[in-house]
């Protein structure tokens, strides 16, 4: 959902697909096949491909964007961890604005999702209102 | 778990502003969740920045890049959360 909300802040369009079917789907972002390939292969821990893939990202978004990417993987490594161990549910506000995103992405697939109550009927609409409102609190944050 | 508003006393800088359920899970050991902040402003965004996306992280990534690591990081893993 941050994804999506930071295209929307920064008017860049991207294929959200590149979540959930990596360097398959191109994000439409800089660098973007390099840093998912980077993503993959340091979350399967493959030696090799970790070490071509950040020599990819190195060349195609410099050292500093190197390190940066290695310090996100690192942290959603730990944070995963965490949501899952615990079973924690989602955020009842995130659940209701992404509950069409998750759908078609099949994230609703995931074994987590028993943890998040479904969203349905009234609040499946409140939540489809309130990701038409989001282009326009993200304004607000701009401003 | 320490709720929303109920952060007081010694715990009142738990959760500067809203306290997602990442967060609270964490916070019968609330040094936990300072660490958890610190590693995640360094790492990542500071939570203060989180739910504004127009914010400048300071990083050499754009917020969409950084966004697009953290959301295949946690796809490849298949976290719901």
């Amino acid at each position: 959902m941050l994804l999506r909300a930071s295209g929307e802040a920064h008017d860049e369009a991207i294929d959200l697909r590149a979540v959930t079917e990596g360097a398959k789907a191109k994000s439409g972002l800089a660098g973007g096949e390099a840093l998912t390939a980077f993503a993959e292969a340091s979350v399967r821990g493959e030696r090799e491909a970790i070490s071509s893939t950040r020599e990819r990202v190195e060349r195609e978004l410099g050292a500093a964007a190197t390190v940066d990417a290695a310090g996100v993987i690192g942290n959603f490594e730990r944070m995963v961890r965490i949501a899952d161990a615990t079973g924690i549910p989602l955020d009842r506000a995130v659940a209701l604005v992404s509950a069409d995103m998750r759908a078609d992405l099949g994230i609703d697939e995931f074994g987590g999702a028993r943890s998040t109550r479904p969203v349905r009927g009234l609040q499946r609409l409140l939540g489809r209102v309130m990701v038409r409102m989001m282009p326009l609190v993200l304004r607000r944050f701009r401003s | 778990m320490i709720p929303e508003g109920e952060a007081r006393g010694a715990e009142a800088d738990l959760y500067p502003g809203k306290a997602p359920n990442v967060l609270r899970a964490m916070s019968l050991v609330p040094d936990a969740v300072r660490r958890m902040q610190d590693l995640s402003s360094a790492q990542y965004i500071p939570l203060d920045q989180l739910a504004n996306p127009s914010a400048d992280p300071g990083r050499a990534l754009s917020r969409a890049q950084i966004e697009l690591i953290a959301g295949r990081v946690s796809a490849v893993n298949e976290c719901f959360y």
